[in-house]
């Protein structure tokens, strides 16, 4: 066996405090290293052909490395040993540089520090055994989980890419949170009108198949092959029949609150969401009919003149297999009523931005005008509450919501234009407006008479006065002064939170939330659509708050990874996985529990002893499934489980080197 | 039976009738409260902060004591007395630093067990909006009555935990049951000046008579109160103005008691209730 | 204002950090504190101002205020603080390493007659040692 050892000094990164000629020099005094060098940049052209031309002169058939983490650099020179002719796990990385020079302070110390991380590295490449990946094939259909802007974005991607696509939402129709808004910051494009065309799109698409009113009930499986299974609710509706003509709604004598007005308004209980909706066919609320609540009524059912309603209708489940899982399940916005200081839900003229959003909407409930709801009169004097519940520890969420500060100037400039005698004033902590022409769009919303006074409101309360208005309480930071205004409305900027069954949702797809709830990408940076789960990829809100732009780059971003995926039609399974010797293996079966991705179960072999074959259980590694996180291998009593490229005996050969 | 501990404005006020008519009104509605053996001050503030327990110490002695009675609770009155006591009682339970030091010094072992209550808290959840309502027998029906509860009632909302802070509602149910008509008004929730009125007179002054003067704008007929000093400095803001200008402050016992038939109809009925109570195994409360 | 080349030694720090056990780094100067406290008017540093102070390590401005002895700590500040800071506590804090070691107060008391005593021992309490 031949080692070279390289050292890398990244710069003055890692030369400035760790003396990387002793390190060479203490490595390459141990057993079969041949050849030691030290390198300005190893990951440079000239660092790289310094490592070949050294494995060339001297037959090296193992290369340890010294330098930054090898998340940073593995696969660089995992591809020089394939180049080489080497199999690239006989290249071992010590991390000299976020474990040691980035972190300490004392020179000589860290300089040892850097010796024993490469002596281990030395003697952990003596038991490395080369591995392979396994190619799997792959399943070209995906699955888009929310029909918003993100997961139509998506969708349609990937169905002009050629391939299939499942769009699954849980409302009756498509359209999300974008199809509520009026207009969008800062072009003022109506929002209908820029998100219905995509909604008929998706729709109309040969390689899209909607599932409205759907839940996903079980995901199993491994990227390329999951196996999926839907929940359609019964829609009371039978959608071939049905053709949309309304009648069974204007004649529905059941009316609730529309959650689609922020209840501002009342729909019945047979409706579609909206005026647009896609499909554009009514689902029944069996929770608020009539019918479902006593047993009488039925008018639905008579009236419609084809026959469609059928109470008796079951919910469906539909099984499907997919390559790629898309994520883009959106968010919810948080009530307000636990800030008690804003009188949210004691005062019905403190309203969200949500429910003044649909107020200013031509196809809301007032039909764009706007009203106090407390006396149905106009209101003059409007005032913005920002960061209502968002970066707030005490009593909200810590996080900035993100999109307020500007859908709060669309605000008052929508307000200036229809409205022109109304004031605004906008208490903010912050005004953030990073993002192309947003600054421009903050400008405009000062221009046009928008007053904004830095300073939080410490309260909101009623008046007392015959008009029944709200007395803001706040702090002017500019006049240094407290600062009190008469309110006909107050709009509270809630804070964006994930969605209720975020948690379940991750649960079945297996991938993590950080500790806000919103789903985690696989690497802040470099890997913003990833999941740590193979082959299920992020759109959206779901995964932190951003603005329409932004959902709508990432999906595409998303598609592109599922179209990429589909392109190649196989992949490459982690190499690093568990291994069972099947000889040492008891069968006992202690491992199957502990593994996070039921990757292992149990097989039977046949054994020939003394000239007679008999048959033995031992436990069998789906490689595909296994992500190699060794809790089998930490926890078998025969020493039969070993993950790849971190054996027991490499494991302990770096220990004994201390 | 509760425990009652009186605490010594309240007791040095006795002329004011607040401790008489929270206790008969609680005698007629079948409450019976009996004052510890022994008690002392709380020391009037919370100690806030966090490295001195020395402050803790006659509260937790007071807690303790009630313990050892035996009685279901600690009512008190003042809202001084309830804000140090329930904090207290809310520290003695969290905090184990607390529990060790003051257990060591007093050579007790108290972890914050016992119930502290107020007066309205027992109107609440003792005897219920719907008893109180049954037991008017004059309801108030051409008074506007706007309720002051002042900041130890209020805050901190997590430790003292008897209304929601921003927006209190308990008062205005007593007023609503005694057939008036409960107040809103701005700055309800303000601080009255507190103890400045011993240091920055005139600063108490001003705070006081924004919220006299916030309370008379919409409407209110009389403000009511269960703080002591809230009702001092409330009534004090008000001293240069003449008699018809001032809007009485009362403590919220007075329309309770006025609803109720008055002070004699109240002792009548505790005693009818005592009564019943000897001649019956069953207690009440 | 120049800044001083002094600021807070790191024992005051401590100190105080001990005494309220809050971290006052956390402040962002949304100005809850000050826009709800009651007291504002009569205030030489607002509220915001005295976190903000405490920050900068500038005690001795802290410790000369006004403010110290006009709050009330009826907690409005801290009932509404979005970053959980209390800034009646920070306050207690200044004025309790005033009282316990400097041993001077900026508050020579009145007492009024008939003025109940629960305000008599508060403002001992919070105010003299």
């Amino acid at each position: 066996m031949k080692i070279g050892v390289f050292i890398c000094w990244c710069g003055s990164n890692i030369k400035n405090m760790v003396d990387v000629e002793r390190v060479a020099e203490a490595t390459g005094k141990m057993p079969h290293v041949v050849y030691t060098q030290d390198v300005q940049y190893l990951c440079s052209e000239v660092g790289q052909s310094d490592i070949g031309n050294a494995i060339d002169e001297h037959q090296l058939d193992r290369v340890v490395i010294g330098a930054c983490s090898p998340r940073m650099h593995e696969t660089t020179f995992q591809q020089l040993m394939n180049r080489k002719g080497l199999n690239p796990y006989y290249v071992e990385i010590a991390n000299i540089r976020e474990h040691c020079s980035w972190v300490h302070t004392d020179k000589a110390k860290a300089t040892v520090k850097a010796i024993d991380l490469v002596k281990k590295a030395v003697a952990k490449s003596y038991y490395a055994v080369p591995l392979h990946a396994e190619s799997l094939p792959v399943n070209k259909r995906a699955l888009v989980i929310g029909g918003g802007i993100a997961g139509i974005q998506a969708a349609l991607d990937i169905a002009d890419a050629g391939y299939p696509v499942d769009l699954l939402e849980k409302e009756s129709s498509i359209g999300g949170k974008m199809a509520q808004f009026d207009k969008t910051f800062p072009t003022l494009d109506c929002s209908a009108c820029i998100l219905t065309p995509k909604m008929v799109e998706a729709a109309t698409h040969e390689n899209i198949t909607l599932h409205t009113y759907s839940e996903l009930e079980d995901v199993s499986g491994y990227v390329g092959n999951f196996h999926v299974t839907i929940r359609k609710r019964a829609t009371s509706v039978d959608e071939e029949r049905c053709t949309g003509c309304g009648e069974c709604v204007t004649k529905c004598p059941a009316k609730v609150d529309n959650e689609f007005d922020q209840g501002h308004s009342k729909r019945k209980a047979i409706y579609t969401l909206f005026a647009q909706a896609v499909p554009n066919k009514p689902v029944l609320d069996r929770k608020n009919c009539i019918y479902f609540k006593t047993g009488k009524c039925g008018v639905c059912k008579k009236i419609c003149p084809t026959d469609a309603i059928n109470y008796e209708m079951e919910d469906q489940l539909i099984e499907n297999d997919y390559g790629a899982i898309i994520v883009a399940t959106g968010f919810e916005l948080n009530e307000p009523t636990h800030l008690g200081e804003y009188h949210y839900g004691h005062h019905p003229d403190v309203i969200t931005s949500l429910e003044l959003e649909r107020m200013l909407n031509a196809s809301g409930p007032t039909q764009g005008k706007m009203y106090r709801p407390s006396n149905g009169k106009e209101p003059k004097r409007i005032v913005f509450i920002q960061c209502a519940g968002s970066r707030d520890r005490h009593d909200g969420n810590s996080y900035c919501s993100k999109v307020c500060c500007l859908y709060t100037a669309k605000h008052t400039i929508l307000l200036n234009e229809k409205f022109p005698d109304t004031e605004s004033y906008v208490f903010y902590i912050d005004v953030r407006t990073a993002g192309k022409n947003y600054e421009e769009f903050y400008e405009r919303a000062r221009q046009m008479g928008a007053n904004y006074l830095r300073g939080h409101v410490s309260k909101v309360e009623p008046l007392g006065d015959s008009d029944n208005r709200l007395l803001v309480r706040g702090y002017d930071g500019s006049l240094g002064e407290q600062t009190e205004i008469e309110a006909d409305l107050v709009v509270l900027a809630t804070s964006i939170e994930p969605q209720q069954g975020a948690k379940k949702l991750a649960g079945m797809l297996g991938i993590s939330s950080d500790r806000n709830g919103f789903y985690s990408e696989a690497h802040a940076k470099l890997k913003p659509v990833e999941t740590q789960t193979q082959g299920v990829y992020l759109a959206g809100v779901c995964q932190g708050p951003k603005d329409i732009p932004e959902a709508v780059s990432q999906a595409s971003g998303t598609a592109a990874k599922a179209i990429v995926l589909f392109n190649r039609g196989q992949v490459k399974g982690v190499p690093t996985t568990a291994m069972v010797d099947e000889e040492l293996c008891s069968g006992c079966m202690q491992c199957k529990p502990v593994c996070p991705y039921e990757a292992i179960s149990q097989e039977m072999i046949t054994e020939r002893a003394h000239g007679k074959a008999r048959q033995r259980p031992v436990a069998s590694i789906n490689r595909a499934l296994c992500q190699g996180c060794g809790a089998c291998a930490g926890l078998c009593r025969s020493g039969a489980m070993d993950i790849g490229g971190f054996t027991g005996r490499q494991l302990l050969a770096e220990v004994d080197t201390l | 039976m509760l425990g009652y501990y009186p605490g010594c404005t309240v007791r040095a006020q006795k002329e004011d009738g607040f401790e008489q008519e929270s206790l008969a009104i609680l005698a007629a509605l079948g409450i019976k409260a009996q004052e510890l053996e022994e008690w002392e001050c709380c020391g009037a503030v919370y100690p806030m902060a966090q490295d001195e327990y020395v402050g803790l110490l006659a509260s937790v002695r007071a807690l303790n004591q009630t313990e050892k009675e035996e009685k279901d609770g600690l009512l008190t009155l003042c809202s001084a007395c309830y804000h140090v006591l329930k904090r207290v009682n809310v520290r003695m339970k969290n905090d184990e630093e607390a529990q060790k030091r003051v257990g060591n010094y007093l050579e007790m072992d108290y972890k914050g067990q016992t119930e502290v209550y107020h007066l309205m808290e027992v109107l609440r959840d003792m005897v219920g909006m719907n008893s109180l309502k049954e037991a008017v027998t004059e309801p108030l029906k051409n008074e506007k009555i706007a309720s002051y509860y002042g900041c130890l009632f209020l805050r901190p909302q997590k430790e003292i935990n008897l209304v929601d802070g921003e927006n209190p509602q308990l008062m205005e149910d007593i007023v609503r049951a005694l057939g008036a008509e409960p107040v809103t008004y701005p700055y309800s929730t303000d601080c009255c000046g507190s103890y400045h009125t011993c240091q920055e007179e005139g600063v108490s002054r001003q705070m006081s008579l924004k919220l006299v003067e916030s309370a008379r704008r919409a409407g209110a007929t009389q403000m009511i109160t269960a703080c002591p000093l809230c009702k001092y400095n409330l009534e004090k803001c008000q001293e240069s103005m003449e008699k018809e200008e001032k809007l009485p402050i009362h403590y919220m016992t007075v329309p309770i008691v006025k609803a109720m038939g008055g002070m004699k109809t109240l002792e009548r009925k505790g005693e009818a209730h005592a009564y019943s109570a000897e001649n019956s195994s069953q207690s009440s409360a | 204002m120049r800044i001083p080349q002094k600021t807070a030694a790191s024992h005051q720090r401590e100190e105080l950090a001990d005494i309220i056990r809050k971290d006052v780094r956390d402040c962002y100067q949304c100005m809850k504190c000050s826009s709800g406290c009651p007291f504002a008017e009569e205030m030489d540093y607002m509220p915001h101002q005295m976190m903000w102070l405490t920050n900068l390590g500038l005690y001795e401005k802290i410790l000369n205020s006004k403010s110290l002895w006009i709050c009330a700590s009826c907690l409005a500040c801290s009932s509404r603080c979005p970053r959980d800071i209390e800034p009646a506590k920070v306050m207690e804090g200044f004025r309790a390493m005033i009282l316990r070691e400097r041993g001077r107060t900026n508050v020579s008391p009145v007492i009024p007659k008939g003025v109940p005593r629960q305000a008599v021992i508060a403002n001992m309490r919070k105010f003299r040692r």
